[in-house]
């Protein structure tokens, strides 16, 4: 009577062990867009987000969005990925700071890696972290501003203000040094 | 050869045009003033010193071309017996001479004037932006600056130093400073800075050539080194025929970029 009862009780313990798992959905419920057309890529990206549970793979979309839209460039795919990541935002998967900067640093010159809250002169004694960190920042451009948006003349924007910016900021560090 | 590379060196870095050449006319409103009066008066003062220097080696320069001229006309070259060849030569060890002093004279108030400068500029940028802008303020600043140059300047290219001073006097002086101006301050400061220290090399340098000069005099002979140095100190002063092949040694500038990128989307910018 004893060992029944250990076995009933093991499989209702295996039983709601079971029915944890299930909160994790099968992989291949969330899936990513294998398509090379780009507006059908989001709409499966969307579809996909749009359950909840596949929210964790919202940066694998995103890339997957990228690598569909690098082979086949245009100006158009700002809009879209714009558009994409306001979606996402609206629906909570990413906060409004991730969406901007995600945006900021995929399809604008614009650096977000910079310090935004230390004077120049600070900034000045660490360019060269600044400057690996805009270097980064600048692969993420390349992808988006080159390859999808096919940019040319904001993406050698990027790479211009990224020299300007070290330059005025090494100038800041030895001036405020000489000042100091 | 070391004096050569430190004289092409300290022409290089003060190549005003380089600076120039980052510089975007902007229609924008001024933001940043980096150039108070001050600094533009100090600027006045290295146009007039390095005017001053060219003035001063020119007509050595021009004595020592036309002594050459002749020496090689003459057939002078190996001519060790013939006294109009060694009296052509000790003419030309005289006027190198000539020249080091001349120029030794001269470096010091150059000096003094880029030290000026300097410290003027290290005051402005410390001020207004090392102290009151951060990183993502000088992006912005940097942004502003988007229209195209109107005199479009080759970075590098050699010429005579009061008139790069003189070009970016104009720049600092005139009403329609941008963002990029920020770029161009920045650029000079450093330039200044670093020519500083090679004008220190390079006086040094002389002395030592100066002994060797005296040398050459006593023993009548005429080395490589004079005519390097004379061909350098040509490129100082704004003879594009002396080489300039150390010219990748001088500091980056980025040239201002011509395309107008628009930022429709200011609301969704981080």
């Amino acid at each position: 009577m004893m060992k029944e009862l250990n076995i009933l009780i093991m499989a209702a313990l295996l039983g709601l062990a079971l029915s944890g798992c299930k909160s994790t959905p099968p992989k291949e419920v969330c899936e990513t867009p294998n398509t090379k057309k780009l507006e059908s890529a989001f709409s499966t990206s969307k579809n996909t987000l749009s359950n909840r549970q596949c929210w964790n793979t919202f940066e694998m979309q995103f890339d997957e969005l990228l690598n569909i839209a690098e082979g086949a460039p245009g100006k158009e795919n700002k809009k879209k990925f714009r558009d994409f990541l306001r979606w996402s935002e609206q629906k909570g998967i990413v906060s409004q700071l991730q969406y901007k900067k995600m945006y900021t640093e995929y399809f604008t010159p614009l650096y977000v890696s910079l310090p935004r809250n230390e004077s120049s002169c600070r900034a000045g004694q660490n360019v060269t972290q600044i400057t690996r960190n805009m270097d980064n920042e600048l692969v993420n451009k390349k992808r988006g501003l080159l390859n999808a948006l096919g940019d040319t003349q904001a993406y050698s924007k990027a790479v211009t203000d990224r020299q300007n910016i070290a330059l005025v900021l090494l100038a800041a560090g030895e001036a405020c040094n000489v000042m100091n | 050869m070391k004096l050569k590379y430190l004289i092409l060196a300290t022409t290089l870095s003060l190549t005003a045009s380089n600076i120039v050449n980052a510089q975007g006319q902007s229609q924008t409103a001024p933001t940043i003033n980096l150039f108070p009066s001050t600094v533009i008066q100090d600027l006045k003062n290295s146009v007039r010193a390095t005017n001053d220097m060219e003035k001063g080696m020119e007509p050595i320069i021009k004595q020592m071309d036309e002594t050459m001229v002749l020496f090689k006309s003459a057939n002078c070259d190996g001519e060790a017996g013939d006294s109009g060849c060694s009296q052509l030569k000790k003419q030309m060890q005289q006027q190198y001479l000539d020249l080091l002093t001349q120029m030794e004279g001269v470096l010091p108030s150059v000096e003094k004037s880029i030290k000026a400068t300097n410290k003027s500029l290290a005051k402005s940028i410390t001020t207004k932006i090392g102290k009151s802008k951060t990183p993502v303020q000088i992006q912005r600043e940097i942004l502003a600056g988007k229209k195209p140059l109107e005199e479009k300047l080759v970075a590098g290219k050699p010429g005579k130093l009061s008139t790069k001073f003189r070009k970016l006097l104009a720049i600092a002086s005139s009403k329609g400073q941008s963002g990029s101006t920020v770029v161009t301050a920045a650029s000079f400061f450093l330039e200044t800075k670093q020519s500083l220290s090679l004008i220190e090399q390079t006086r040094a340098a002389i002395a030592q050539a100066k002994t060797q000069a005296a040398l050459d005099l006593s023993l009548g002979t005429l080395s490589d080194e004079m005519i390097n140095t004379v061909s350098s100190v040509k490129s100082i002063l704004g003879d594009e025929s002396g080489e300039v092949g150390i010219a990748s040694d001088a500091p980056l500038i980025p040239s201002a970029l011509e395309s107008d990128t628009s930022f429709d989307e200011s609301e969704d910018i981080y």
